[in-house]
């Protein structure tokens, strides 16, 4: 009796080939909007994400507990490449750096300006590790012996008047609470395209910035972890904490990227939740779309189920009979969903589309993240399966209603109609 | 109530409420059926005959007087009972054919089958039977809007006879087909009566169908008027 119930309801949906035409059609539109609309806002954010790690902190960054809230000297990490050595050991990690961060004055004879100074090591930073290294503009990144040389975002050399070649003092608090201050030379300058990384980025040897700072040969700011999968990064940091439970001091935290990067996080958050309300809108009208085409139908067959249950069909028959219709119409939705997201969703993913000239500029950033104009899909998969889910799911609830008026329907009034 | 009596309907009442208003369609009928008989009702419009046929089919219940089909009082059968009971023991043949239209002629014929959850093999012989029995092998395949009214009928005869109920109730069977082929209709269900034992109750108008029933039970205004074997119902102690 199922495969009999399920040829009905198939050749039911077929029956008005213009109406299920419709309502396939704003499956299509709907699916592939939520789908391509879903897979750009992925794409997007992941790039941020891996951008704002190659920017300082990692996907996972280890750091005193309290340098998050209270960033200062004092508040560093010992024994820093040995937790770098033992972390690139754990499964998923793909890269780890140790680097120091500080708050330091840089001033020229003309002008001075507050700025965040990392401290590299240029021997093992590359650019995967560190974005700023494929925006060197001018000159080059000091070399590891070099205990002078530092390198500036243009928008701070600019400020500064401090060219390459040009000397500037770089003065910090170190680990002690006194003012130090270094000589340093410009060796490059960097463009990154986002107005507060180039304004307020400078680079110098962790040599340099660790002898100023008064820290010790092992001791840092951080260590930078790199994952081999950065949306996996809450499972990482289990691994890590437990894998390095005994070289970690009891002051160090391993924090995700999305604790050290807060106004990025909830930027995400609430654009991603912007999304959401949009898909919402569209499954809504997809649902309503069925609802519809369902009820119209079961009223026009109103004889036809009193038949069915004149012959010996229970009304569970007839409401399985509905329900199987919107069954058949999602899972059609789904295949003129995938037809018609094919085409530009693969456009989108290998060509992408330049937003530069709509939004009138080259470039701009997000909490201090360079964000590409050019818009691309790449979605995550898993989300992928839950919009077929919620599509299948949603048109099953839409047709539960014109189901149960059906299974209602008392057949020897239906039989009456003509 | 003797073995060959498969139905027996005693003072059988159905009152509609229309609002303030009641409207008695049938006042006390008292009707026995048996086993092999070949009967029809007749009337003219408003005298019962359809309001009868759906509470021997156990379509609606009787405001009073009670229906006994094969021993089992109707009106104390549940629903889902009800609804195994028009499928296992009751066929319909009804005026408007009322195919399933997204079912090819084979499809229809097989659907109480595949409710009672025939074996397929047993289901494919048996339809494939009726179908060839009834004048339309060949256009198994096809749906009913393929088939001409005859021919639709003959597929609703198929499928109310597949099951082997116990009462075959035809709601006017020839009222929407030509001269031609309801005499066709008629050889096929007298045919099956004689030699197959089914047994067919009618509501008609129809002369010619009249002209065949061995048994025409006449109602009026929700009575019956006449029973043309009434005196040999009443030689036999069918009550």
């Amino acid at each position: 009796m199922g495969t009999l119930l399920l040829h009905m309801a198939v050749r039911n949906v077929l029956r008005n080939r213009r109406r299920t035409a419709i309502v396939l059609a704003g499956f299509a539109f709907g699916i592939m909007f939520a789908v391509v609309f879903t897979a750009i806002a992925d794409d997007t954010y992941g790039r941020m994400v891996e951008l704002a790690a190659r920017l300082g902190g990692g996907h996972v960054t280890i750091q005193h507990r309290d340098a998050l809230d209270q960033p200062a000297a004092d508040k560093s990490l010992p024994r820093a490449d040995r937790i770098r050595d033992r972390v690139v050991d754990v499964e998923g990690v793909e890269a780890a750096v140790v680097r120091i961060r500080a708050a330091a004055m840089i001033a020229t004879a003309r002008e001075s300006a507050g700025t965040v100074l990392l401290g590299i090591d240029p021997a093992v930073e590359t650019p995967a590790t560190l974005s700023l290294l494929e925006a060197v503009a001018e000159g080059e990144v000091p070399a590891a012996e070099d205990r002078r040389g530092v390198v500036l975002g243009d928008g701070l050399a600019d400020h500064l008047g401090a060219g390459v070649g040009k000397k500037v003092v770089v003065t910090v608090t170190d680990a002690e609470g006194e003012v130090a201050s270094a000589l340093g030379k410009v060796r490059g300058l960097i463009d990154t395209g986002a107005e507060s990384v180039d304004k307020y980025t400078a680079l110098a040897g962790r040599t340099m910035l660790a002898s100023t700072l008064g820290y010790a040969s092992d001791e840092a700011s951080l260590v930078a972890v790199f994952l081999e999968h950065p949306r996996e990064v809450d499972e990482a940091v289990l691994r890590i904490r437990a894998e390095l439970a005994d070289v970690l001091p009891p002051d160090a935290a391993v924090l995700p990227w999305y604790e050290v990067q807060p106004d990025l996080a909830a930027y995400i958050q609430l654009d991603s939740s912007g999304l959401v309300v949009f898909e919402v809108l569209l499954l809504l009208l997809i649902a309503a779309g069925v609802f519809n085409t369902l009820l119209v139908s079961v009223m026009e067959r109103t004889r036809e189920f009193g038949i069915m249950m004149a012959v010996g069909h229970r009304p569970a028959d007839v409401f399985r009979l509905v329900v199987l219709e919107s069954v058949v119409l999602s899972v059609m939705g789904l295949v003129a969903g995938a037809l018609v997201t094919i085409l530009p969703y693969w456009y989108l993913h290998t060509y992408g589309f330049d937003m530069s000239s709509l939004l009138g500029v080259d470039s701009f950033d997000v909490t201090g993240v360079a964000v590409d104009p050019i818009m691309r899909a790449n979605i995550v998969p898993i989300k992928l399966a839950i919009i077929g889910a919620i599509v299948v799911v949603a048109t099953v609830a839409a047709g539960l209603y014109p189901a149960y008026r059906a299974a209602r329907i008392e057949p020897v009034e239906a039989i009456r109609l003509v | 109530m003797p073995d060959d009596v498969i139905l027996q309907v005693r003072g059988a009442t159905k009152i509609y409420r229309q609002g303030e208003v009641e409207v008695a369609a049938l006042r006390g009928v008292d009707l026995a059926v048996r086993r092999g008989e070949f009967t029809a009702l007749v009337g003219p419009s408003g005298s019962g005959k359809t309001t009868l046929l759906n509470l021997i089919g156990a379509l609606d219940r009787p405001t009073a007087g009670s229906i006994v089909l094969e021993g089992r009082e109707l009106s104390e059968l549940s629903k889902g009972e009800r609804s195994r009971l028009r499928r296992d023991r009751i066929g319909f043949v009804f005026q408007a054919y009322n195919l399933i239209p997204v079912l090819t002629a084979y499809e229809n014929a097989e659907m109480v089958l595949a409710l009672q959850k025939v074996p397929a093999a047993e289901r494919e012989r048996r339809v494939q039977g009726l179908l060839a029995e009834v004048g339309l092998a060949g256009l198994e395949d096809r749906r009913p809007d393929q088939l001409s009214g005859g021919q639709q009928q003959r597929v609703a005869i198929a499928r109310a006879v597949a099951p082997n109920p116990a009462l075959v109730l035809a709601d006017e069977p020839t009222a929407n087909v030509d001269s031609e082929t309801a005499e066709r209709l008629l050889d096929l269900m007298e045919r099956m009566n004689r030699e197959d034992g089914v047994t067919f109750l009618f509501s008609t108008h129809d002369p010619r169908v009249i002209r065949r029933a061995r048994r025409v039970v006449r109602l009026r205004d929700g009575r019956v008027e006449a029973d043309e074997t009434a005196v040999e119902e009443r030689d036999q102690p069918v009550a």
